[in-house]
């Protein structure tokens, strides 16, 4: 999204002045009246008592009625820094009692008053005549021109003792045109962080419920706990009930959050997990710090069934185009340790995934997944030494299989249920998830150092050494023991590699800018991967070769494969870089099998290597280029081409545009079928986001996912709204694909939501900062 | 012409690797328990090696700060399941390069890195999670590769 | 009507631990915390975060960064 908006100006420091109860005058002329007792200065006269201060042009003072009467641009600055602008100014003598006419008050936190008369009486209420209340900055151009939005009340009383703003008869205008009429309205006056009330309600509407409007009731418990009450009144399915709790302690934060729903209409859900009478979750998320380094978290979500966020649009659904980008797929409850050191990083977590796409039972529950990692900070043997260790020990309890013939597809040989003879076996079906316990731990050791010799060639010698010990327990279900025996396997593989890696950059220096060129080159002598194949994969599922990893020494993504045999991975890689700023980056290169086993020529139970342009002696080409002109573009483009016909099997584009107005996203993806890994069809698909401002802080974003093999935008969401420092109002519509439920095909669910949102504080007290700089 | 950039340079000033080795990289600052702390660690120690080609470097003559944001997207959805089959992970970079003896900024850039991965078939969720965590470091490294490649032409070009 | 903002540090925090300064944070947070067409909360319902920690020792310290005692 390219908007900016101007960021807060500093406020200036009220300077200390003395107030020792006497009453400092200072004028270009004083003249004392006798006979009237009075006294007046004129010209830009200047005031000083009890820490507050009054200019003005001409200031009476009767010492009979003991009432201060001032006169033209009048601006008085009290002691805690509020300012007031007047252009008469009727003080009592100790500036406590009086009243002023045209008043403007400018509080510390940018919320302004403006009242026809106001009354400060007995030190605690001010009394504002047909007043009106802001938190919009005045618009630089013209400060008369009404605020975005403000509220205007026959009376305004701010009682400073209470820290609330009362208004009677108020009107709600939004561009100086009144929508809303409130008898009796009160809100907390600036000062107030937190306060108890009503806030903004929200109208929120989807398939599964129809029109709900939030009207959420916020409890200021205590400065360190809060709840939150908002009841969802739906058309459809009766009364969304959702409570927050949140408490903050002296070294981290903990919420949690319940939700409840007696749906009215079930059948309006038939054939779908969400056609039942309750329906509820219970969310909750801590984190806490152990000192500066280390920290421990949870997060837990429990769920009366798997559509529940989704229909309800909660959780992650709430941020529409966050969760349209990047698809939730499902509820993760975990408990964590991290530590982060300058050159370690230490992480144990437990993760359960309750799947928003049903299938609970093919989702492994991973208890725990260890890494830990350290470079140590001093050279061994001159070079550097470190080491990194996973340990993971997961379970799951029903196998999953993936069809990779279309005869499999069709006539789903692979599901759990078949009884054809060829069902579940590895000619048809992958063992994508296999059932029973999976433990494995793994340690590797790593040295290297670069020689940089006299002719400028970098020479760097890399030795390591890995191990893992694995135990698998599989459990006998149909078709699982065609891919591996039941029961229990212990394996202990050990991987040690040496290699070199030769790099020998030129630059070619120009007026406007410089061009390097560096030819790569990287030789690996290893024996063959033991085990190839005839263990399960968890971890390394994903085999993506490109640009990226052309010149990682082991390309699997995962430890449960180790990359094996000799192997050299040659390329060139060119970088332009304009004076004027800018760059353009080139790569390409390509992988050779010198020796030995070619581990992702293996078939094992999920085909990880095959396909992958890794899977022959000479793999396939890969490519990768990137402009950025300047900040305002960027452009990358990644390619694997086959090594024989050259056409492409993988290639993703992408571009970005921010402009001040305007800015667009676009991802282009093409994918050549993979069948022996369950990709059956060539996939090919866009996603693009774009925003543009209509108008100053008027702004239309939208994003769109278009899947070009089936040729229709299947997805996408729109929102369009006012956004500025002080207020947001938004409307948003989303479509998008909601996940199949057993057999029924994913659906497309509508969503539309409108949302008002009135900053009346600066959040920038306290711990976070307000940060309201541009944003590209 | 093209000549070395890592050649011993005839008129005894210090080579290319001397003045990388001079370059200090402190800690990116991240929240502790965010996935971005551990990108922040494997792009610093990625970088510590691709300039100093070992442990540790010299006496700091610069100062190289840098700060990150990263995104993600799913690009392709299954239309049997509605999941999502290829993803996308991106970091976009800055870095600010600082003279110590001035503390002045001598040369500001940015840099980004776009990497992918697949979750094949009925889409394993650990197989997702630790796949994200191989496309952050492929696009940590990659970070670390253009950053390195653009320090040495600055301190070759001087610009 | 009422008003919803990010939580203070319980009042028995003594005023030496209100020092720290703002844990740095990551692209989520900032997200969260600017307003926009789609997240109208000016970062009022950011998810609970630790604090920066104070330096204090931890069991597992010496995992982290080794002295460079050789």
């Amino acid at each position: 999204q390219g908007f900016t908006y101007n960021p807060l100006p500093p406020r200036p420091k009220p300077q200390k002045v003395p107030n020792d109860n006497q009453m400092l005058v200072q004028a270009t002329e004083v003249d004392y009246d006798y006979n009237n007792s009075r006294v007046s200065a004129v010209g830009n006269v200047q005031l000083f008592y009890n820490g507050t201060s009054v200019e003005a042009d001409k200031v009476i003072y009767d010492q009979k009625t003991k009432r201060l009467h001032a006169e033209g641009n009048i601006r008085m600055t009290d002691a805690d820094g509020k300012i007031t602008y007047a252009e008469i100014l009727d003080l009592s003598d100790d500036y406590r009692d009086g009243f002023v006419d045209s008043l403007r008050v400018d509080t510390a936190d940018q919320t302004r008053m403006a009242a026809s008369r106001s009354d400060r009486s007995n030190g605690n209420y001010t009394v504002f005549e047909n007043g009106v209340y802001t938190a919009c900055a005045p618009c630089k151009d013209d400060p008369k021109k009404p605020p975005l939005w403000q509220v205007k009340g026959a009376r305004i009383i701010h009682d400073q003792q209470e820290k609330m703003l009362y208004f009677e008869t108020a009107q709600l205008e939004f561009f100086g045109v009144p929508i809303a009429y409130m008898p009796y309205f009160s809100t907390p006056d600036p000062t107030v962080k937190r306060k108890t009330g009503f806030l903004m309600p929200g109208f929120t509407s989807n398939t599964p419920f129809g029109y709900g409007v939030e009207v959420p009731f916020y409890w200021a418990i205590a400065p360190d706990m809060d709840m939150t009450f908002n009841p969802r009144i739906t058309s459809r399915q009766g009364v969304l009930f959702q409570a927050e709790y949140r408490q903050r302690l002296m070294d981290g934060a903990y919420q949690v959050r319940v939700y409840g729903i007696d749906q009215l209409d079930p059948g309006a859900l038939a054939g779908q997990p969400g056609d039942r009478q309750f329906r509820g979750a219970v969310d909750t998320k801590g984190q806490f710090a152990l000192n500066d380094k280390w920290v421990w978290g949870w997060d837990g979500v429990v769920m009366s069934d798997y559509y529940f966020f989704s229909d309800y649009r909660l959780a992650q659904y709430r941020d529409p185009l966050g969760s349209f980008l990047y698809l939730p797929t499902d509820a993760l409850s975990q408990l964590y340790l991290t530590g982060v050191g300058n050159r370690s990083f230490f992480d144990a977590r437990t993760m359960y995934w309750l799947s928003y796409s049903g299938n609970q039972s093919q989702v492994p529950i991973v208890y725990p997944v260890i890494d830990y990692s350290n470079v140590l900070n001093y050279p061994v043997f001159g070079g550097e030494f470190s080491y990194k260790t996973n340990f993971v020990n997961l379970s799951r309890d029903a196998a999953v299989f993936d069809p990779i013939t279309t005869i499999a597809n069709t006539n789903s040989l692979c599901t759990t249920a078949s009884a054809d003879p060829l069902a579940r076996t590895p000619s048809q079906c992958l063992l994508r998830g296999v059932p029973g316990t999976y433990t494995r731990l793994t340690a590797e050791a790593q040295w290297r150092k670069s020689f940089t010799d006299p002719l400028g060639q970098i020479w760097t010698p890399f030795a390591s050494l890995r191990a893992d010990a694995i135990n698998a327990s599989i459990s006998n279900q149909p078709g699982v023991s065609n891919y591996f025996p039941a029961g229990d396997t212990q394996a202990f593989r050990l991987m040690p590699t040496v290699g070199l890696e030769y790099r020998y950059p030129f630059i070619n220096v120009q007026p406007w800018g410089s061009t390097t060129i560096e030819p790569i080159a990287q030789i690996i002598i290893r024996p063959n991967e033991t085990y190839a194949g005839k263990l399960p994969n968890e971890d390394a599922q994903s085999m993506v070769f490109d640009a990226s990893n052309l010149f990682s020494v082991d390309k699997f993504s995962g430890y449960d494969r180790v990359e094996g045999g000799g192997r050299a991975n040659v390329g060139v890689q060119s970088t332009t870089q304009f004076d004027k700023g800018g760059a353009v980056k080139v790569l390409f290169g390509q992988s050779y099998q010198l020796f030995g086993l070619n581990s992702y020529a293996v078939q094992d139970s999920i085909n990880t290597g095959l396909d992958s342009g890794l899977d022959k002696p000479r793999s396939d080409y890969v490519a990768s280029a990137s402009y950025s002109p300047n900040s305002t573009y960027t452009f990358s483009v990644r390619s694997r081409m086959d090594e024989q016909t050259w056409n492409v099997q993988r290639f993703e584009a992408e571009g970005r545009a921010n402009f001040n107005r305007w800015s667009v996203s676009l991802m282009y993806g093409n994918y050549a079928p993979q069948t022996e890994l369950g990709y059956l069809t060539r996939r090919e698909g866009i996603l693009t986001s774009g925003s543009l401002k209509v108008a100053t802080n008027w702004v239309v974003t939208g994003s769109a996912r278009w899947d070009l093999e089936a040729n229709k935008i299947n997805q996408y969401v729109l929102g369009a709204g006012y956004v500025d420092d002080c207020f947001v109002l938004a409307a948003n519509y989303v479509t998008s694909y909601s996940y199949s439920a057993g057999t029924t095909p994913p659906v497309l669910s509508h969503a539309f939501m409108f949302q008002i949102g009135l900053r009346t504080l600066a959040t920038s007290s306290g711990s976070s900062t307000s940060g309201l700089t541009g944003m590209q | 012409c093209f000549q070395p950039m890592y050649a011993e340079r005839t008129d005894g000033t210090p080579g290319l690797r001397e003045k990388l080795m001079g370059v200090d990289l402190p800690p990116i600052a991240k929240a502790n328990a965010s996935r971005e702390a551990r990108i922040g660690v494997e792009v610093r120690n990625a970088l510590a090696f691709k300039l100093y080609g070992t442990a540790t470097g010299m006496s700091p003559t610069h100062r190289l700060e840098i700060r990150f944001t990263t995104n993600k997207s799913s690009l392709i959805v299954d239309p049997n399941t509605g999941l999502p089959s290829s993803e996308n992970y991106g970091i976009d970079a800055q870095y600010n390069l600082i003279e110590v003896v001035t503390n002045k900024s001598v040369m500001t850039g940015t840099t980004f890195s776009r990497v992918s991965y697949d979750m094949p078939g009925s889409y394993q969720r650990f197989a997702r999670n630790r796949a994200l965590r191989d496309a952050e470091d492929r696009a940590a490294n990659e970070i670390a590769e253009n950053i390195t490649t653009r320090l040495a032409s600055f301190f070759t070009a001087g610009t | 009507c009422g008003r919803k903002g990010p939580l203070d540090l319980p009042p028995t925090a003594s005023s030496a631990s209100t020092a720290n300064v703002a844990a740095p944070t990551d692209t989520e947070t900032e997200a969260q915390r600017t307003p926009s067409v789609f997240n109208p909360t000016y970062g009022a319902d950011a998810a609970p975060a630790a604090t920066k920690g104070k330096k204090k020792p931890f069991i597992l310290d010496p995992l982290l960064d080794e002295r460079p005692s050789r």
